[in-house]
């Protein structure tokens, strides 16, 4: 077999500048962060005082050797307080990248907010004089600030409950110290006390013994319940569950959910919940983000996402799953093609080479985002200029 | 009427279209860097590799290109250019009256060889030797026969212990028992002492200082395969458990194709990577055994040999030149397989893909 | 080999019947290409001094299913069922601990590893992560001829030609042919490792959760070439999952696991449209159905799976089920055929049990105390 230049790999040269580029970046971007800063260079007012947190033309790239991959290209939406808000989207899509950045966690240097805005309302820093909360921008906020907030008014539920718990600790240790980084001089009985309350409350039936026990001594689904336990810990305003059943059997999922659910009712924190499976959006969500490539395609309450669809991609999604409750033996539906990888991709339509219904337009750059009612948003050329044709027609 | 008609004319529209043939533009927006360019990259990010390459690549030109070049001495060439060494010795005495009186005798002695002879002395770089040989010009001689040991060694280890652990790890069961039981003999064997004993029985052969040289390659190869044997075995009995290997045998391929075309080539980054590291130890070796007289022997160069002249205490004291630079060439050759050995292993660490 | 009523599909229990009275395994019916009878593999966890295993992991126990030609047979259940290990087994990967294995007829349950080459062509496996099941070192065209040339399969010159065709079936570009796995995204993964399993022309393929690691508008792709190759090659799937809609789709027939045993064999729409054991109803409505409206009376399983080293006594099941009688604790269930082609294996589909109270312990039992009295100490510690 010869050896042939194969053109899909990058140049020498290229390779060098990219290097020479992300560098210079990655420099200016840190050296950004470590600037002291005031108060007010990194809070500013809400939107709507009813939102905790809103999201505003967030970028996010990393810096690897093969460019600059934007993973979040541009990213909008709020999560109202007491709402579940549900990131749905394939893998790659920026939908763990964006609760990342909302945690200040993108893996630095080569990962870095460069720009937008997240602001979270606290409560705490008062109101601007025409009434509007003032909020953390947390994209600017230095580290020592986010301490206060991380693991406290914002806490992650991660997917792998087998690696997210330390194996040489016991369960017991590990919540405690959760008590004693949030309330600062508690008694060790006290602390004690308070994990086996939380234990109970995420309905482990015997708190005593769980104590005692050591992560591997538990099974995947319990493990969970202990992660969303410390999740709780902090009465956190905000808890992210990224992927949170996507490790566990059908039958455990369930339990978590339900779990979740009666948790965020009982507690009011709203929950931000990334999944790439539309049934537990469906079952879990009140508002609905669906991202594509590194942004935001359409947005809306999950009614107006699942029965009406605007956005090829969202339709395509929806119908390309075998439904459980439907009799079918169709070739299933499905999108041709793949998920692009967000390396220069050009300013257009990043669906349009899937997409079964692409118009003139589509040819011409990012269409800007329809709000086609008061909840529903879509970033399709088809809703743009015929005033919701087929929104109203579906109605 | 209701969303379904809008689902069920996208899909008509979509459904036509055959998924192969839509290959995404986007696949070309975007380009990856070859594997090799990628390890070489990664390697050469490390400043210490590239400062372990110069060290090896002056040390090759060294040893191999230096003789060449510089041919004004050969390696067992002595210097019998006559020298005359001098040697003033002075006694102090005192009169009676208190005066000091100092007498000092001046031997002249003529010598056949120059040897001692300090550095720059009659083009001597580093000067001569006891035996009036040239230190620099046996120093290049003495890196020759380190590397080529070196390399012949490790290919060595590395052959037995590709057969060796391959065997243990595919087979398992007895084989595996018995291969490593064997390994653990060699690995709790008291080294140096059996060296000593053996450098003792060769002694009393007396073989020709050439000859030594293959008889040391094989006495280090002797107790360093087992070493690769252990990582071979290791790295098969886990790529035994990836799935690629699962798939050969669900194909049904024969034995020795899955051994040597899907376990080996796995293996061997690490393989190279330990070989690299191999390489250092093995220097380290051979000039141990040549400092105990084991290995290579007058007048053949080597810098063990060269090191042990600093057994006496005149040499240690005065005469630093000749051994000092062999130590040297030691720490260079050693340090720059290390360097190369440690960067390589981050370079082709699979998981170091940020 | 008394226990015929213990058969599992017990349609073909008079010809099982006849095979084991006959030469084993001749009477082979006319389109059937894989039975399993009784099937058990279990995996030694502990042994004593001499390396006697002491303790068994029961992985498979008692399996029995048939499998016509063409068509496919959904093995559903949750992690730890011993469903991978069920695959495994029929592919002879590992060696059985009892019942047998027949592929067209023939027992290929003991054969030795030189005589099994002859099928492993016909059986193939397809594995659940496309990233570790390709080998990182080969391009793509020679991962998929490395067996054809080996077997045979087609005249070596035409192996080129034969690869780019199976290639273009499996919708990868002959561009590929040249490229390496790490190239690929997860899909284009997946077609290579069918295209691999397929370029061998077996006759029977085991999909081990093909679809699981890939992306939802991926599987969706992946689930109609299978389908698709399943007409044009004429393949009978065994198709392991433990996505329930999906194997809903793709399926003829469903056999439901829990702990290595079976709980429910029948047609995938018997059982989809009345599932009988409890442990499937309560699997099936714990899928989330992508619709806000839909708010399914979900049955939510108390408790996690037991581990399949030390599983409950009587029914497996038994711990986490809401109808659990006192004979469940006691008996293991035995396998009946509840509607016709529809196996189950539960006491309280068996009229055998349920018509003679006398007999058995049928009064709904009781949770272990355990829980509340460390419950209670709990509240006595505070």
């Amino acid at each position: 077999m010869t050896v042939k230049k194969n053109d899909n790999y990058i140049s020498i040269k290229e390779s060098r500048r990219i290097i020479r580029e992300n560098i210079r970046k990655m420099k200016f971007y840190e050296a950004e962060k470590r600037r002291p800063k005031t108060l007010s260079e990194y809070t500013s007012p809400m939107r709507d005082n009813d939102n905790l947190i809103e999201i505003d033309g967030l970028k996010t790239c990393f810096f690897t050797d093969n460019g600059t991959v934007m993973s979040v290209n541009g990213v909008s939406f709020d999560i109202p307080k007491g709402k579940i808000v549900g990131v749905v989207g394939e893998s790659g899509c920026g939908k763990s990248v964006t609760s990342l950045s909302v945690m200040q966690l993108v893996q630095a240097p080569q990962g870095q907010v460069v720009e937008g805005q997240i602001r979270f309302n606290s409560g705490e820093l008062g109101k601007t004089p025409d009434g509007h909360d003032i909020a953390y921008d947390i994209a600017k906020t230095p580290t020592s600030e986010m301490y206060k907030i991380r693991g406290k008014d914002i806490t992650m539920i991660f997917q792998e409950p087998m690696t997210s718990l330390n194996p040489v600790f016991t369960i017991g240790y590990q919540l405690d110290e959760v008590s004693f980084l949030h309330s600062p001089g508690i008694s060790k009985e006290d602390a004690k006390k308070v994990s086996i309350d939380m234990l109970r409350k995420v309905g482990i039936s015997m708190p005593e013994h769980t104590y005692e026990s050591y992560p591997h001594e538990l099974s995947g689904g319990m493990r969970q319940r202990v992660m969303i336990a410390m999740a709780l810990a902090g009465d956190p305003k905000l808890i992210i569950a990224d992927e949170p059943t996507t490790a566990l059997d059908v039958t455990i999922q369930a339990q978590i959910l339900e779990l979740l659910r009666d948790l965020q009712k009982k507690e009011g924190c709203s929950i931000m919940l990334i999944t790439h499976d539309l049934g537990v959006i469906a079952e879990m969500a009140d508002e609905v983000v669906v991202m594509y490539a590194g942004r935001v395609i359409e947005k809306g309450t999950a009614r107006d996402i699942f029965h009406n669809p605007l956005h090829p991609y969202t339709i395509g999604l929806q119908k390309s799953k075998p439904m459980i409750n439907t009799d079918t033996t169709e070739p299933l539906y499905s999108i041709p093609g793949q998920v692009p990888n967000p390396i220069n991709l050009p300013d257009t339509c990043y669906f349009r080479s899937r997409c079964g219904q692409c118009i003139g337009a589509c040819s011409g750059k990012y269409p800007d985002g329809v709000q086609v009612t008061d909840t529903h948003w879509v970033s399709c050329y088809l809703y743009s200029d015929g005033k919701e044709k087929r929104a109203n027609g579906g109605k | 009427m209701s969303e379904n008609e809008n689902l069920n004319d996208i899909a008509e529209l979509s459904v036509s279209d055959e998924a192969a043939e839509e290959e995404t533009v986007f696949e070309d927006t975007y380009k990856e860097m070859s594997p090799i360019r990628l390890v070489l990259r990664r390697f050469f990010r490390s400043k210490l590799s590239i400062v372990g390459l110069v060290m090896i690549v002056f040390l090759f030109l060294f040893s191999f290109l230096g003789p060449v070049i510089y041919n004004t001495w050969g390696e067992e060439t002595v210097d019998r250019t006559t020298v005359i060494n001098t040697i003033y010795t002075t006694y102090t005495t005192k009169d009676a009256d208190g005066n000091k009186i100092s007498v000092i005798e001046v031997l002249e002695h003529e010598s056949g060889t120059n040897s001692y002879a300090a550095p720059g002395n009659n083009g001597h770089l580093l000067g001569t030797d006891d035996k009036g040989m040239d230190v620099f010009v046996r120093l290049m001689y003495g890196g020759r026969i380190s590397l080529t040991i070196g390399f012949i060694v490790v290919i060595l280890e590395t052959l037995i212990g590709i057969i060796l652990g391959g065997l243990a790890g595919y087979f398992g069961g007895w084989v595996d028992q018995l291969i490593m039981r064997i390994v653990d003999i060699f690995n709790c064997v008291p080294v140096l002492p059996i060296l000593l004993i053996a450098s003792a029985v060769i002694d009393s052969w007396e073989v020709e200082p050439d000859k030594r040289i293959y008889i040391l390659m094989v006495i280090i190869t002797i107790f360093s395969w087992s070493g690769v044997a252990r990582l071979v075995r290791g790295q098969i009995l886990s790529l035994r458990e990836q799935e690629y290997i699962t798939a050969t045998e669900v194909m049904g391929l024969p034995t020795w194709r899955k051994i040597f075309l899907h376990l080996i080539p796995n293996v061997m980054p690490q393989l190279i990577v330990s070989m690299t590291l191999g390489l250092g130890s093995v220097i380290l070796y051979e000039s141990t055994l040549s400092y105990l007289g084991l290995g290579v022997q007058l007048p053949k160069a080597a810098w063990g040999t060269m090191i042990a002249t600093a057994n006496d205490p005149q040499v240690l004291s005065y005469h630093v030149n000749m051994w000092l630079p062999a130590g040297f060439m030691i720490v260079i050759a050693v340090l720059g397989f290390n360097f190369i050995g440690d960067g390589l292993r981050d370079a082709m660490d699979p998981k170091a893909r940020k | 080999m008394a226990e015929n009523k213990k058969a599992g599909t017990a349609s073909e229990n008079k010809s099982t019947a006849a095979n084991e009275s006959g030469a084993g395994g001749t009477g082979k019916q006319k389109n059937e290409i894989l039975r399993v009878e009784h099937l058990k593999k279990y995996f030694p966890i502990e042994t004593d001094f001499f390396g006697r295993p002491t303790r068994w992991l029961r992985a498979v126990d008692d399996i029995s299913f048939s499998l016509d030609k063409g068509t496919t047979i959904g093995v559903v259940g949750e992690s730890g069922c011993g469903k991978t290990t069920l695959g495994r087994t029929i592919l002879r990967l590992y060696d059985t601990n009892g019942g047998k294995i027949y592929f067209e007829g023939e027992d290929i349950t003991n054969l030795r590893r030189r005589d099994m080459l002859k099928y492993r062509t016909d059986i193939q496996l397809i594995f659940q992560d496309p990233y570790s099941s390709l080998p990182p070192r080969m391009t793509v065209g020679n991962i998929i001829s490395e067996a054809v040339r080996v077997h045979h399969i087609v005249p070596a010159e035409e192996v080129h030609s034969y690869v780019l065709d199976i290639m273009k079936k499996c919708g990868l570009r002959p561009q590929f042919y040249d490229r390496y796995p790490h190239e690929f995204s997860g899909g284009q993964r997946q077609r290579i490792c069918i295209a691999r399993a397929l370029a061998v022309k077996p006759k029977l393929v085991i999909c081990d959760e093909p679809v699981s690691a890939l992306d939802v508008s991926i599987q969706a792709q992946i689930i109609n070439l299978l389908k698709e190759l399943q007409k044009t090659m004429e393949l009978t799937y065994v198709f392991i999952s433990h996505d329930l809609s999906v194997v809903k789709y793709i399926t003829d027939r469903i056999l439901v696991m829990y702990l290595g045993n079976m709980m429910e064999q029948g047609d995938t729409a018997a059982i989809f449209r009345n599932p009988l054991h409890p442990y499937t109803r309560a699997l099936f409505s714990a899928v989330p159905v992508p619709d806000p409206d839909v708010k399914m009376n979900r049955i939510i399983l108390e408790g996690d799976i037991p581990s399949p080293a030390n599983p409950p006594s009587g029914c497996k099941f038994h711990t986490r089920c809401s109808e659990c009688r006192g004979v469940c604790t006691q008996l293991q269930p035995e396998y009946t055929e509840a509607e016709p082609g529809h196996f189950v294996a539960c006491h309280l589909c068996d009229r055998n049990i349920m018509d003679h109270p006398e007999k058995y312990d049928l009064s709904p039992y009781v949770p272990p105390v355990q829980v509340e009295k460390s419950e209670e100490d709990a509240e006595n510690s505070n």
